[in-house]
């Protein structure tokens, strides 16, 4: 029913090296041999790192993709779900993937971790906290706020 | 069936040695980086889709690439080789359209490893290596729904799952794989499938493989993705009798050796175990954590520790690992099986086992979920209110039901529908399903049925000889096949037996015939010796009970293993209607029963008399009829039954007057706590003889009480209906004493000490109330002397009263978004006329952060925002506390000017696209393919719908949530936390809903509209008889990265001209009588009641919007053959949206008043706008209809500067008033 195809300019991971710079190259690499396409294909590759703001955000990613192909073997990839919710959300992927990084980081300081999945519905409930509301946050202000009221039982 | 040769080899050679696995397949084709013409090369060269990605094709496009790495890994010390098929069904070629060459990349596969094998062996005699069919799981899963919305729904059908693995099956072994190997195992139902399949292969066959099972516990939890413990997995699968269980995938073996423990420990065949090489880390040499010493290292100790007999590799294992692991291990000892001790192992998600000892424990079969037992249950089902029948499955575990029967044989139901439907439900509720069902039918098919939705190990209830041995047999055989448990009835070709030895031989003969013929495993048997009613009447009945216990005795002797069960219910039907007899009929029935050998039997869990509890007399006169004592113990217990009708079988009345013993002031307290106004006049007017003034009895053990109330409350110890309760205790016993007050001459409450004055009140424009009352009472409760102003006040009106009533702090409420700016207005006026009081900002539209940003800018004295009712409380006694404000004020400025300074320096600005590009990449419809709905009719017209039709449509959620008790309906009553107060207010809820129902309080008004309409960029235009309207919508912007990159607008889902297309709107109401009503209950000092009534006036209303939409839906035809229950019309799962204005799809509040000139609203429905467009009556809803088939709720979020100066310039208005409008959404910063 939809129609919408528009013309997309051809990106290679190459080319997204070559715009972000060589040093990105080692990871795009073992992303590529640690997750078969179907989990991350090289388009959605190319769409991580190019929102990406650090090297250590794209291999963070590629990590959380990866337990998460081994956890949720069927159904929506990670990848695709994560984009959905990036797309729903008011904020851009950049500011999810700090986020992101933030709540893991968070996680790693308490010894803790958590399935990508569950991590997502925490973000999104930090996007849908009483809190953002009429003004204009940071993402990652209201993720820290929600960790530090509410903290996360996951 | 005989063993396969190899099989027998196999046996013989693992109980010397271990073998080795080989490692990834994966891993080591990723490092060949082939690119898409490897994938189609010789075969799918005019494939028309991607094919990069499809590891199986290899083994037909590039054969020497797949046999190179078999071969690697043979020279590497690999004993056996998986083929490369983890993806060889039709299900996960589906993926590449490639269903059609699935036979050939099995059959070539297996032939691709036994030639690597052979080479391999004609190189290196004297060493036998196998070849293993691999059996992925699938990307599909029987017990999980995909779909979060529809739990219910599955992906794959079990039929379809099995004939998938039959095809490749057939296939692996025609190309020669030695060993069969279902492997990442992450659904149980989906292996049981597999070995559904795999049996009935060998049964055509006539031969029995060596079969492998792999599972994979996926993460730190210790369960498989469907949530399975590992013993609750083994317990289900052991019926395959394989040469091997083990884990694989997912984790390291560092992470997989407790439940690889576990497993060597419970398994009575050999152990295998191929693991990750760790986690994958992008920054080692191999893309995983572990290199080959670390992971042999691992591998090592667990044989050492015994748990071994099978090893290898999975996800980033190489050769190199294979090799050190080999290196490592093959002199070492393996496992040796150990002796499993003989039980009856079920399974939910966790494992139940009955061990076969002499002094096992009575196990209770829960009976609720039983259409013919529980009326309850065939009303919920017949109603199609599956949600609900859950929570009754539910309450059973909770009572303690080790497994729970469930049963749908009602004439009228499609029982096999009904099945299936609610084991899928059950599947997604851990709490039920981590216990054994019960599959209960006395239909094979309905039987079936639900087998085939179980991943634990079910109980079939159940099959007999009624229908001859063949029968009897066939059904049995599938039993087995199904993995399942069964009861077996004591009834064959001439009937039901009645008598002791009847049923011994029936069941004896039942026996006989399963052990022999099918090696059916006895602790799988249950036997159900037929409990049938006494004290009917008939003499011959009498000797029903103990005819039964004593035919329990000898199957006991000999039947060697097999358990005994019935259903205890059946057994005292004479005495239906009185409770108090059945209960102690059952309790002395199980008694005696249980000490001849009964193992479960199908009771009501939550209603078991304690035997040493019932009353002697009772209990002597049950037992001469269960034991059949002499001849007129039937009229006995006749004639005390009917002494004892009409008791009561609990025991909380004696309970509710224990306190009554307790002094003064601890019962008044006590009332306070409990809520109980039942005695408080009488208490309070003892307390005031006793203290000699009224005042005293206020200030004194009512204060007091209240305290403890209020303690409670802000430790979380209390919840806030129970709050609101004290206070209607508290306002009893006030209006009590106010008549020897005013004697007195003192004015009531005004005379007592109050913590402070509080003016209270909704603001301007806006007519929501219910969190503003709740605030209010939460607040008096704490002694502070509350002035309520009501709603729609204006800030003039706040100010003069709180003057003129010395307050010392003002409370502001508000729910729609338009009011922050009247709070604005109220804050900037108390600066201008120099009040100092503390402003307290609350309500569902408010945060901190607006508050600190917007709000407190605008007043110089203290301003707070307060969260929730119980946070009130600890705000106001830090501001009136002369010790504490100054620090609690600078702590909150301090947070506050944090706040500002973040909200300053924010630099992350949303991506948004320009209009015209967001425009340009609209949703798009190709109008001529798509129907569109024509209504059978159009205008403006009311539907007649009365409360009772709308009741059943109530989402019953938000409901709780008013009362700040966090959960979902019907989840939200077996909550361990809230569920008894949620209980209990659901309870009250009902009684004063039923009230208004039946006494028509309530007059709902429900008006539609359906209109001719046509879009044109982001307007519809309407054009009706002589109206002509246009409706303006707002269009996404922020920058979209994934697949379908559309900004949508709800003027996409109406066509344009020349499609005859139509929108709708409506307004309906519960009525003003909302208020009316609660405000009767406010009269009377009933707080509790009055926010029920209104909290029920909300929920009447929304449901009213949900059934007005259902019937909307029959007007244009596509909702005739809709067929939801309530769960899945409150879950939107239907066609069409109804969004309303000011909403997050059409965030303009102004838009409703062209919808009430449209409908002429406000004559037809009595519903008015404020002038921040709040409606009056609050118990009201109103929306726009789509009926596109793909129309959605969506959020249009931030808007650019150039798409409010086109909607200005749609809706002819300055951009500052639109920007007022649509402050949230701006993506900039206005002018």
């Amino acid at each position: 029913m939809n129609q919408n195809n528009l013309p997309k300019p051809i990106v290679t991971i190459d080319s997204i090296i070559a715009e972000k710079g060589e040093e990105w190259r080692t990871t795009l690499d073992y992303a590529r041999t640690t997750i078969p396409q179907k989990f991350l294909s090289d388009k959605n590759l190319i769409r991580l790192t190019k929102g990406a703001a650090t090297i250590s955000q794209t291999e963070l990613m590629v990590k959380l993709l990866f337990q998460d192909s081994k956890e949720r073997p069927i159904g929506v990839p990670g990848i695709d779900l994560f984009f959905r919710v990036v797309d729903h959300s008011n904020f851009n992927l950049g500011s999810w993937l700090a986020a992101v990084t933030y709540f893991q980081d968070w996680l790693s300081s308490e010894n803790r971790t958590t399935p990508f999945q569950k991590m997502l519905g925490y973000l999104q409930c930090c996007e849908d906290s009483p809190e953002n509301k009429d003004i204009d946050h940071v993402f990652l202000d209201l993720v820290a706020d929600m960790i530090r009221e509410h903290g996360y039982v996951g | 069936m005989k063993k396969h040769s190899t099989l027998i080899e196999l046996e013989k050679t693992l109980q010397e040695k271990i073998l080795f696995l080989d490692g990834a397949m994966g891993t080591m084709i990723q490092t060949y980086k082939l690119q898409e013409e490897d994938f189609r090369k010789g075969h799918f060269e005019n494939h028309p889709s991607d094919l990069k990605g499809n590891n199986d094709l290899l083994s037909l496009t590039r054969p020497d690439v797949i046999y190179s790495i078999h071969t690697a890994y043979l020279e590497a010390g690999a004993d056996i080789i998986e083929t490369n098929t983890f993806s060889g069904t039709r299900i996960a070629q589906k993926d590449y359209d490639l269903e059609s060459a699935v036979y050939d990349i099995n059959f070539q596969s297996a032939k691709l490893a036994k030639k690597a094998c052979i080479d391999y062996m004609t190189k290196n005699p004297g060493k036998k290596v196998y070849v293993a069919g691999a059996l992925g799981p699938t990307n599909r899963t029987l017990s999980m729904s995909p779909d979060v919305n529809n739990p219910a729904f599955r992906a794959v059908l079990w039929d379809d799952l099995v004939q998938n693995y039959y095809e490749q099956v057939k296939a692996l072994i025609e190309g020669g794989a030695d060993i069969l190997l279902p492997e990442t195992t992450f659904d149980t139902l989906n292996l049981k499938a597999a070995i559904f399949a795999i049996e009935k292969f060998q049964e055509e066959v006539q031969i029995k493989f060596p079969l492998m099972l792999s599972v994979t516990i996926t993460d730190a939890s210790g369960r498989t993705l469907s949530g399975q413990t590992t013993e609750a997995f083994w317990n289900s699968v052991r019926h395959a009798k394989p040469l091997s269980v083990g884990l694989n995938c997912a984790l390291g073996a560092k992470e997989m050796r407790p439940y690889l423990e576990e497993l060597s420990k419970i398994a009575d065949c050999y152990v295998s175990c191929y693991p990750n090489a760790g986690l994958p880390n992008p920054l080692s040499p191999t893309g995983y954590d572990e290199t080959p010493v670390m992971t042999a290292k691992f591998v090592g100790e667990f044989v050492d520790a015994g748990f071994i007999n099978i090893l290898g590799g999975c996800c980033g294992t190489t050769p190199d690992h294979i090799n050190a692991i080999v290196k490592k291990c093959k002199a070492k000892q393996a496992r040796i099986r150990p002796e499993i001790k003989k039980a009856t192992r079920l399974s939910g998600l966790e494992a139940f086992t009955i061990e076969d000892t002499h002094n096992r424990p009575f196990y209770m079969v829960g009976e609720r979920t039983n259409v013919t037992g529980s009326p309850l249950f065939a009303k919920l089902i017949k109603a199609g209110n599956f949600d609900e029948a859950l929570s009754v499955a539910r309450q059973q575990v909770e009572n303690g039901a080790n497994i729970i029967d469930i049963n749908f044989d009602e004439g009228l139901l499609d029982s096999k529908a009904c099945m299936v439907h609610f084991l899928n439900l059950v599947a997604s509720e851990p709490d039920i399903s981590r216990v054994p069902i019960m599959v209960d039918s006395s239909k094979w098919e309905v039987i079936e049925a639900g087998l085939k939705c179980l991943q634990g190990k079910a109980i079939v209830n159940s099959i007999s000889l009624k229908e001859g041995e063949e029968k009897f047999l066939e059904q049995a055989r599938l039993i087995q096949r199904y993995g399942a448990a069964t009861v077996i009835m004591a009834f064959d070709e001439q009937g039901q037996a009645a008598s002791q030895s009847e049923k011994v031989r029936i069941c004896k003969r039942a026996y006989d015939l399963l052990i022999e013929k099918l090696d059916f495993d006895p602790n799988d048997i249950i036997f159900d010796a037929n409990i049938l009613t006494v004290a009917t009447g008939i003499d011959e009945h009498n000797a029903y009970g103990v005819n039964f216990i004593e035919a329990v005795r000898e199957l006991k002797r000999v039947c060697p293993g097999a358990l005994t069960s019935g259903g205890v219910s059946n057994l005292s039907f004479s005495f239906r209607g009185n409770n108090v007899v059945r209960e102690a009929i059952h309790s002395v029935f199980l008694y005696h029963a249980i000490k001849a050998g009964l193992d479960m039997g199908i009771v009501n869990a939550g209603m078991l008399a304690v035997y040493d509890n019932i009353d002697p007399e009772l209990r002597e006169k049950c037992e001469a009829v269960v034991l059949n004592k002499s001849d007129n113990a039937t009229e006995e217990l006749l004639e005390l039954a009917e002494r004892l009708k009409g008791q009561n079988t609990t025991k909380t009345d004696a309970k509710v007057d224990e306190w009554r013993v307790f002094p003064l002031e601890e019962r008044i307290s006590y009332a306070m706590v409990k809520g109980l106004d039942q005695y408080i006049e009488l208490d309070t007017e003892e307390a005031r003889l006793q203290l000699g003034r009224p005042l005293n009895v206020i200030e004194g053990p009512l204060m007091d009480g209240m305290k403890i109330v209020g303690g409670l409350f802000g430790e979380g110890k209390m919840f806030l209906p129970q709050v609101v309760k004290s206070a209607r205790v508290m306002k009893k016993a006030v209006a009590y004493l106010e008549p020897f007050m005013e004697a007195e001459k003192l004015a009531a409450i005004e005379t007592v000490r109050a913590q402070g004055v509080f003016v209270i009140a909704t603001v301007k424009g806006d007519v929501h109330d219910i969190g503003k009352n709740i605030v209010g009472v939460v607040l008096a409760c704490n002694g502070y002397k509350v002035i309520d102003l009501g709603v729609m006040v204006s800030a003039q009106k706040i100010l003069d009263v709180a003057i003129e009533n010395k307050a010392d702090i003002i409370g502001l409420s508000g729910l729609i978004t338009p009011s922050l700016d009247e709070m604005i207005h109220v804050a900037k006026e108390m600066e201008r006329q120099g009040f100092k009081i503390p402003l307290l900002i609350g309500g569902a539209t408010t945060s901190k952060a607006h508050t600190a940003i917007k709000i407190a800018q605008h007043y110089n004295s203290p301003i707070a925002h307060v969260g929730d009712a119980s946070l009130v409380i600890e705000v106001c006694t830090n501001l009136l506390s002369p010790e504490r404000r100054d620090e609690f004020v600078k702590n909150m400025n301090e947070s506050f000017h944090s706040l500002r300074e973040r909200h300053a320096n924010k630099n992350q600005k949303s991506e948004l696209i320009s209009y015209q590009e967001a425009l340009a990449h609209s949703f798009k419809t190709d109008w001529s393919q798509i129907e569109i709905a024509k209504p059978n009719r159009t205008g403006v017209f009311n539907l007649d719908i009365s409360l009772e039709e709308v009741v059943p449509y109530i989402d019953w959620s938000p409901f709780f949530w008013t009362w700040e008790l966090k959960g979902t309906y019907p989840k939200i009553l077996g909550n361990e936390k809230y569920g008894q107060e949620a209980q209990k207010i659901f309870h009250d809820a009902q009684i004063l809903l039923n009230q208004i129902v039946k006494n028509k309080i309530f007059h709902p008004k429900v008006l539609i509209g359906i209109f001719p309409a046509y879009s044109q960029g982001d307007d519809v235009h309407i054009e009706y008889a002589d109206k002509k309207t246009t409706l303006h919508f707002l269009r996404q912007q922020k920058e979209k990265i994934g697949e379908d990159g559309e900004y949508l607008c709800l003027a996409d889902f109406i066509a344009p001209k020349g499609h005859n297309d139509y929108f709708g709107g409506f307004v309906v109401t519960t009525g003003h009588e909302v208020e009316a009503f609660a405000k009767t209950f406010q009269d009377k000092n009933d707080d509790y009641s009055s926010i029920m009534v209104k909290a029920i006036g909300d929920r009447l209303a929304e449901a009213l919007a949900e059934l007005a939409h259902k019937k909307v839906r029959e007007i244009f035809g596509y909702g005739l053959t809709e067929n939801l229950s309530n769960e899945d019309l409150i879950k939107e799962q239907y066609r069409g949206v109804r969004p309303a204005p000011g909403y997050p799809a059409c965030p303009d509040h102004t838009e409703k008043q062209l919808l009430w000139d449209l409908l002429n609203a406000e004559v037809n429905t009595g519903v008015t706008l404020t002038e921040n467009f709040a409606m009056n009556p609050p118990s009201s809803v109103s929306g726009f209809y789509f009926n596109h088939p793909e129309a959605k709720y969506f959020n249009v979020g931030s808007l650019g500067l150039d798409q409010i100066e086109n909607y200005a310039k749609r809706l002819d208005k300055p951009v500052s008033y639109i920007e007022k409008w649509l402050s949230p959404n701006l993506g900039y910063e206005p002018k």
